[in-house]
């Protein structure tokens, strides 16, 4: 389905929203859970809470509804909404962290792969590029997880955090070669 | 091989991320022939770009589980299953919302135990034969009339047969400012003397 198709079907959705109809808003949340998910993540840079800020992200969408006056423009409302609140959340995650040490306490891998030692070698994988992706500064994280986690178009990017294309484009690089110096100090030799 | 710039590498990110237009495309595919530390680089960013979208893509593609995900889903937030995952992710449930569910039921107790306990108020018809109100035999009576100033509102017989009344007798002024004695129901008759006289003096500021 054509892109612009899409954008109709959930304008129409948000129209739908903001009338305050509960099945709408149900399915807003379905299609764009990912995205939301991954905007607070890029803001945040920890993967620990983000259930909980997303959860805050629905529940402040449903509650200022009706501040979205322009329907079109419901993707960049519902981003600025995602890193107002993981901005937020990062801030309280701050000055709880001057406290306290982190657990680390890492979710064990999945009971039903089959082969424990090549997930096991995917898993740790996984875990050194989050790590990179995590001391990435937020500037460079935020475009770099909305491309790689939706395959947003850098004209998409752009439009959602309200920036020129240029703009995105040398963030990227810039991110790229970050991850490359963070991964090879972590002596992944894929990269 | 010249030394890689920035524009070499916005051209890889670029290509990799496909924004890049056909012919530059052919520039930088002849390009990547040649240069083997661009390659390299090609190589490397292509890889970082795979293993971050399989990465974020495993981290942030769970289903919806969350009380506020569930709620928009359809799920019941408050129900048992997520309150206990809430109270194992540390999530306070306030005392006010976990009492919120017991308010119906316990609104439809109470009111049924109250119309059962508490008897109807006065001012229904009076039945003469028993000096009670509406059939509530032994529990209202209503006044004498010809009741005067200084002489008790509510003069009941002085001998009366009524109920088991070694207990629970009352008097209250109803709204049309009469003295009534009530009395709970037992489950024996007894000969008993009238109450009321004293009090109804009393009442009135005698």
């Amino acid at each position: 389905m054509p892109v612009r198709t899409l954008e109709n079907a959930q304008t129409a959705l948000v129209e739908a929203v903001r009338a305050r109809d509960p099945s709408a808003f149900s399915e807003w949340v379905q299609r764009n859970s990912r995205w939301v998910r991954g905007v607070v993540y890029a803001v945040l840079g920890d993967k620990d809470r983000v259930d909980d800020v997303v959860q805050q992200v629905w529940m402040a969408v449903w509650q200022r509804i009706d501040t979205l006056n322009d329907p079109q423009r419901w993707k960049t409302w519902l981003y600025s909404i995602a890193r107002h609140a993981a901005l937020d959340a990062g801030r309280d995650t701050t000055r709880r962290r001057r406290g306290q040490v982190s657990a680390g306490v890492d979710e064990p891998p999945d009971p039903r792969e089959i082969d424990p030692a090549r997930n096991l070698e995917r898993h740790e994988r996984q875990e050194r590029v989050l790590q990179a992706i995590e001391s990435l500064p937020p500037l460079y994280r935020e475009p770099f997880v909305l491309r790689h986690l939706e395959g947003w178009s850098y004209r998409q990017i752009a439009d959602v955090m309200d920036m020129p294309v240029d703009s995105v484009e040398t963030r990227l690089v810039r991110a790229m070669r970050m991850m490359r110096q963070a991964l090879a100090s972590q002596g992944d030799d894929s990269t | 091989m010249r030394p890689l710039d920035e524009h070499d590498e916005l051209r890889i990110v670029r290509e990799i991320h496909g924004e890049l237009g056909d012919e530059e495309s052919l520039l930088l595919n002849r390009d990547l022939l040649k240069d083997p530390e661009l390659r390299r680089v090609h190589e490397a960013y292509a890889e970082i770009s795979r293993l971050a979208g399989e990465s974020l893509g495993e981290l942030l593609s769970k289903p919806a589980r969350l009380a506020g995900e569930a709620g928009a889903a359809g799920i019941d937030p408050c129900s048992a299953a997520n309150r206990a995952e809430a109270r194992r992710r540390g999530v306070r449930v306030s005392w006010w919302r976990r009492v919120e569910q017991w308010f119906v039921p316990l609104s439809a107790a109470a009111a049924l135990l109250m119309a059962v306990a508490m008897p109807a108020p006065p001012g229904g018809t009076s039945n003469p034969a028993t000096g009670g109100v509406d059939g509530r035999d032994g529990i209202f009576r209503s006044p004498s009339a010809g009741m005067t100033f200084n002489q008790p509102v509510s003069t009941a017989p002085g001998h009366i047969q009524r109920r088991d009344t070694q207990r629970d007798v009352i008097g209250v002024i109803g709204k049309d400012g009469r003295y009534y004695i009530l009395e709970l129901n037992r489950t024996r008759a007894v000969e008993g003397q009238g109450v009321g006289r004293e009090r109804a003096g009393r009442q009135d500021g005698v």
